[in-house]
């Protein structure tokens, strides 16, 4: 055993048992963060919090909530909405975060996108935020299926059938997943204890993956610059701090990260109490009912984009392509072959032009995702999606031509 | 690389205006077709220009006009021709008492509903006289020449 010697604080007494100061250092006030960046840096920060706020509204939401087909719908709708004080509130909080947390994961993707960051050395970044992503996607997922409205039954049922695999008639599987030949309380169960249990387990297993992967390369900057950590590091703790091209994660940038946090803060509450609907399915508010389907079935405004790539085509290319649109995003760092990792407005016209088509290409399936697949909304949705597939499929060619800028 | 936030920022609210604006407000435009509001104006009829006379009116709505072969007038006290069912069986619809109808229908819509019931209320895609699906209350051809 080590050494101890008798405590002269509290700190020293924690210190000679866990090295706080250590990992203090270690996590915080000695991991370094570029200067040459800008407030996009902070999504990460921002996705935390949010996740934050999803597990603490979760954690209100399931001291009421009943996984159990018959009382589901009330438990959300009348216990949690109307009788439990403030239940309201957490319930607005967690639809609307399941929501917003999208918008800036995808935001925080098409940085790391625009900038680079997921070139050589950040590969695993790139590929523990895909994994994120996925994880994310299946966690709302589940989670809408809890309050056994009508879009919750009609969404898992659409969703299920995806693994019927098209002609493959994978019937056995979809009956399997779904525990009966139908959504019902055998569904409802498992996607309950997916949506508290294994999968927020994954995510926070993820989440540190994903910071772990963030130590040796450290965080890209604004200009891909790779930055000798060690001695720009050594700058600054010997006094040069202006000279120095980097700062302390805690507390320099930090707080410029919760000015971020702050205003965002601002923003999300705004749509919290005044503009929720968005993230609040009307068509949901209706329970479910397995022999009324709805009129429009569509899912939540974060899948329009892969569901409208499904959409266009005969079941089993819609179903390849749908596959394809899903996984394409995590071969990102190979199928770039650009030896450039700086902002994708300098790396030439051709990768340009790919990266603003790619972000304008995905809202534009979005919207027609959820727009009604008829006349010139099917005919644009079917373009789209062929674009979508051609832009990946030419983006090694196009990038392997790039020289070094 | 100069920081340029203030661009930056403008960009990604603007890609998070224009998904918003398609997938909220645009889109239940599209899926869920505006329906007007009880102070709805009629705008596409023509407008009324002529005054009525009541004694002609009278006279048209019991005679020429042929009104009250089908609908009842309680408050002038006429009776109506048929008994609802056998009415419902006649001609696919009720006819309406008319007692109130002045008070009720917008002026517009009234004069327009008498001389071209299907286009006043809107179903010529299923009452079409050419392809021989007549709306249940024929239109009114006017009597004397003119029409209004």
């Amino acid at each position: 055993m080590a050494h101890f010697t008798k405590a002269t604080s509290v700190k020293d007494w924690l210190n000679q048992r866990l090295a706080i100061e250590k990992v203090e250092k270690v996590m915080a006030s000695e991991y370094w963060i570029p200067k040459n960046i800008n407030f996009l840096w902070a999504m990460g920060m921002v996705l935390m919090i949010t996740f934050t706020l999803l597990l603490v509204s979760g954690i209100f939401l399931l001291m009421y909530y009943q996984p159990n087909v018959d009382t589901a719908f009330d438990s959300v709708n009348y216990t949690i909405m109307r009788e439990v004080d403030f239940g309201w509130l957490w319930r607005h909080i967690h639809g609307v975060a399941a929501s917003v947390v999208f918008l800036i994961i995808y935001i925080h993707m098409f940085t790391g996108i625009y900038y680079g960051s997921y070139k050589k050395g950040r590969e695993m970044i790139w590929i523990s935020g895909m994994l994120l992503f996925i994880t994310f996607s299946a966690e709302a997922f589940s989670g809408y299926m809890l309050p056994w409205g009508q879009m919750s039954y009609w969404a898992g049922m659409v969703i299920t059938n995806l693994f019927a695999g098209g002609s493959l008639h994978a019937d056995a599987l979809v009956e399997w997943i779904r525990g009966d030949y139908v959504p019902a309380q055998a569904f409802l169960t498992r996607f309950f204890m997916l949506h508290v249990l294994l999968l927020p387990l994954a995510i926070l297993g993820l989440i540190g993956l994903h910071f772990a992967a963030l130590r040796i390369p450290h965080v890209n900057n604004q200009d891909g610059e790779e930055i000798d950590f060690d001695a720009e590091s050594k700058k600054y703790l010997d006094g040069d701090k202006k000279g120095a091209k980097v700062m302390r994660f805690a507390n320099d940038f930090m707080s410029k990260d919760m000015m971020v946090v702050g205003i965002y803060l601002v923003f999300f509450f705004y749509l919290v109490f005044w503009n929720y609907s968005f993230a609040m399915d009307p068509v949901n508010f209706d329970p479910a009912d397995g022999l009324k389907t709805p009129a429009h079935i569509y899912p939540e405004w974060y899948f329009l984009w892969s569901y409208e790539i499904l959409r266009p085509f005969s079941v089993d290319l819609g179903l390849i392509l749908f596959a394809f649109a899903q996984v394409i995003f995590v071969l990102l760092p190979w199928l770039d072959r650009s030896p450039n990792a700086i902002a994708a407005n300098r790396r030439g016209k051709p990768f340009m032009i790919w990266f603003w088509l790619m972000l304008a290409n995905m809202i534009v399936l979005t919207a027609m995702g959820k727009l009604p697949p008829e006349g010139i909304y099917s005919s644009i949705g079917f373009v789209s999606a062929v674009l979508f597939v051609a832009q990946w499929v030419a983006l090694p060619f196009i990038t392997s031509r790039e020289t070094k800028v | 690389m100069k920081n340029n936030e203030k661009v930056i920022f403008a960009v990604v609210v603007f890609f998070s205006l224009v998904t918003y604006y398609l997938v909220e407000p645009y889109a239940h435009h599209v899926l869920h077709k505006h329906v007007d509001s009880e102070n709805f104006e009629y705008a596409d009829l023509p407008v009324v220009t002529k005054t009525g006379d009541v004694a002609r009116g009278q006279e048209l709505v019991n005679g020429a006009g042929a009104c009250v072969g089908c609908h009842s007038i309680d408050v002038a006290g006429v009776p109506s021709t048929m008994e609802p069912q056998m009415a419902a069986a006649s001609y696919g619809v009720n006819p309406p008492d008319l007692s109130n109808a002045g008070t009720l229908y917008d002026e517009k819509f009234l004069t327009d509903v008498i001389k071209n019931p299907a286009h006043a209320l809107k179903v010529e895609h299923k009452f079409d006289a050419a392809s021989g699906q007549m709306h249940p209350m024929a239109p009114f051809y006017g009597a004397g020449g003119d029409l209004d």
